[in-house]
């Protein structure tokens, strides 16, 4: 019996965050550090992430979550930096928007 | 940033912000402090740098240049747009490019040039792309070739190549996305090995070369147990997948000690048995005589490895040791911190790339006497032998028939000059280090002079193996640097390099002669020497004196001979036959 398979959800995506994170400490000074935790700040008030490690930021998790679930996604659509949206405010939140994201365009 | 840190100044046409951030971050050495200039200002930068007046300048950055080629030559811009043109003309613009490199090099420690690459999925005429003139790689091919001509012989300058940095990230070294969001052409995997390469480039640049790979036999060199096979069976050659890989990783050996990597052994067999196995089985690619020395015997491989490397008069620091067994290997990582010990592949057939993955043996210069290094130590065992027949050590220093040739600081010599500078730590002064560039500076500096000493005797010709600096300044000389290769250290030269300084001090009116020792963790034979060389000296055994009203004897048993120059090596004078030798000034 052939079964459907299981989308990824945000408990999927949310080690995919994580590992983007641990990328991107690489770049930064060792006690600028941020903690992989679902809700390590990454946009808004009381974020480190300047502009360029956002946009670093982004890429790279592009690129890690079409290695892991084989889809392409493009974060900079739909103004994600929005505080009505608040899409990339914590890990948590950028991990539930990818999860939804995956999900559309199953 | 750490009054130790190393500066860079990345210069690009493109954001290199990331690199920065991965180069100041990373744990490796050297520590970096980096400054990024404006990205797509990189001719500006190149003349701004032409501005300062190097002898005022520090010098001390290492610049490091990475371009687009379309930005930064316009003819290839033109190109991609598939313009039509004309190869002299846009080669005429690589050799403007680089003469503003060469011009801007003179504020620089090194300069650091990137070779320039096309991303994968600019396809330019396709099929035809690398065939045709007009095609994009075909004009790269040339471009970069024309860059390397231009700068290859520059001292300081050294060319990267980024294609190994997108090779190594795969299908995300590449990314639009990251050029439109941050101005980089380059994903993260890509700027990372950047950063790793550069660091690899400093340390390299720095004289940090490893010199001696201890190797282990047994499923190492090749497969088996060979006391408990024989050496008939052991699984090397042949028509076996692993056989041939143990013959490559044997193969990849040699051509590292070609290069003047000394090879030796640290094996828990029976000696007579596994030299049996090297001697006589048909398809080893490494003989006896390939290794400068050897223990083969049941003692812990940490003491094997001090022993072997005092016996070749290395410090562990220039030690690699590669073992199968991840037992022995963190035995040596535990007792010997200094020595690398790599990881090793359980999977045989990945032995040799892993081994030529090794950056430990990259060389910022590549001179006669690293090629011909392993066929010094076979001299120096033949030495050995001959000082063991002896009845005293005079007469086997009589016997050696050492000859000592003195030569200025010259065009031919001075990239092993500047590499004796910064590789030898034992028999140091001051162990001070200098690019090849800054140590021309310093010697057109003042009134100085810099000597260079080759060694040979009945053996052999040990090559250009001793630096002597000098500094006069009115009454007093100084000797800045006294520096002797451990391979002739024992054989009077160092006698002989303080006599040649007496002499030279005697001709150019100076009451007293001076050296400063300054201590470091490794140079204790130095002080040793010195406390011993008849110099009088300060109490705490720093600042060694010699009256220039007595001479300072030659040793009887070195045979003395000034070179003129270098171009001119065959005409020798003896040194007490040219009075007249005045401070070089090197171009």
């Amino acid at each position: 019996m052939n079964s459907t398979p299981k989308l990824p959800g945000y408990e999927d995506v949310l080690p995919v965050v994580y590992k983007a994170l641990d990328e991107l400490n690489q770049q930064r000074p060792r006690n600028q550090r941020l903690t992989a935790s679902p809700d390590c700040v990454l946009f808004g008030e009381s974020s480190s992430l300047n502009s360029l490690e956002l946009s670093n930021f982004i890429v790279l998790i592009e690129q890690l979550v079409n290695e892991q679930f084989g889809t392409e996604i493009d974060l900079t659509e739909n103004d994600p930096f929005s505080p009505e949206s608040g899409h990339m405010r914590t890990a948590a939140t950028l991990a539930a928007h990818i999860s939804n994201l995956l999900r559309e365009q199953a | 940033m750490k009054s130790t840190s190393i500066k860079i100044e990345l210069i690009s046409d493109f954001n290199l912000q990331t690199v920065a951030n991965y180069l100041e971050n990373s744990e490796s050495r050297p520590e970096v402090a980096v400054h990024v200039a404006p990205f797509g200002q990189v001719v500006p930068t190149l003349l701004q740098a032409n501005d300062v007046d190097p002898s005022k300048s520090e010098r001390s950055a290492v610049a490091v240049i990475w371009t687009a080629p379309a930005a930064i030559i316009p003819a290839f811009a033109d190109a991609v747009q598939s313009k039509p043109v004309r190869e002299e003309a846009m080669l005429g613009e690589v050799r403007e490019f680089a003469r503003h490199i060469i011009t801007a090099k003179d504020r620089f420690r090194s300069v650091l040039v990137c070779a320039w690459t096309l991303p994968r999925w600019q396809r330019g005429l396709g099929l035809l792309d690398l065939q045709k003139p007009s095609g994009l790689r075909n004009l790269l091919l040339k471009m970069n070739l024309e860059l390397i001509s231009m700068l290859q012989d520059i001292p300081g300058v050294y060319i990267l190549n980024p294609q190994d940095w997108i090779e190594a990230a795969g299908k995300t070294a590449n990314s639009p996305k990251s050029w439109y969001l941050t101005k980089t052409p380059y994903g993260a995997e890509v700027l990372k090995q950047a950063a790793v390469e550069i660091k690899s480039a400093l340390r390299t640049i720095a004289g940090e070369t490893r010199k001696l790979i201890v190797v282990d036999l047994d499923d190492t060199m090749w497969g088996g147990v060979v006391g408990d096979i024989g050496w008939e069976n052991l699984r090397i050659g042949g028509h076996d997948h692993a056989g041939e890989a143990f013959v490559d990783f044997q193969r990849a050996l040699k051509s590292l000690r070609n290069r003047g990597i000394l090879l030796a052994i640290a094996s828990k067999n029976t000696e007579s048995v596994a030299l049996q196995a090297l001697r006589q089985h048909p398809e080893m690619m490494l003989r006896p005589e390939d290794f400068a020395c050897w223990r083969i015997n049941w003692q812990d491989k940490a003491a094997n490895i001090i022993e072997i490397a005092a016996e070749l008069r290395l410090g562990l620091q220039s030690v690699v040791f590669i073992d199968d067994n991840p037992v022995e290997r963190a035995r040596v990582r535990e007792a010997l911190p200094e020595v690398l010990v790599p990881d090793w592949p359980n999977d045989k057939t990945l032995a040799a790339s892993s081994l030529l993955a090794l950056e430990c043996f990259d060389s910022a210069q590549i001179t006669n006497e690293d090629q011909a290094r392993a066929g010094m130590y076979a001299d120096e065992h033949k030495r050995d032998e001959l000082k063991s027949e002896m009845p005293t050590v005079e007469h086997w220093l009589s016997s050696l028939q050492t000859k000592v040739s003195v030569e200025e600081l010259n065009s031919s010599n001075r990239a092993r000059v500047a590499q004796l500078f910064n590789k030898t730590n034992q028999m140091n002064l001051t162990t001070r280090r200098m690019s090849e560039s800054e140590l021309v500076d310093w010697a057109n500096h003042g009134n100085r002079k810099v000597l260079a000493f080759r060694v040979q005797d009945r053996f052999g010709d040990s090559g250009l193996t001793g630096i002597l600096t000098l500094d006069f300044n009115g009454e007093t000389a100084t000797i800045a640097d006294h520096i002797l290769s451990c391979r002739v250290m024992g054989r009077r030269v160092e006698e002989t390099m303080l006599a040649v300084a007496a002499e030279y001090s005697a001709r150019a009116g100076s009451e007293k002669l001076i050296a400063e020792f300054i201590p470091t963790a490794k140079n204790k034979p130095c002080h040793e020497f010195w406390m011993r060389s008849g110099f009088t000296h300060d109490a705490a055994g720093h600042i060694f004196t010699w009256d220039m009203a007595k001479p300072y004897a030659r040793p009887a048993t070195v045979e003395l001979v000034f070179a003129q120059d270098a171009a001119n090596s065959e005409e020798k004078t003896n040194l007490a036959l040219n009075p007249a030798i005045e401070p070089a000034v090197i171009s």
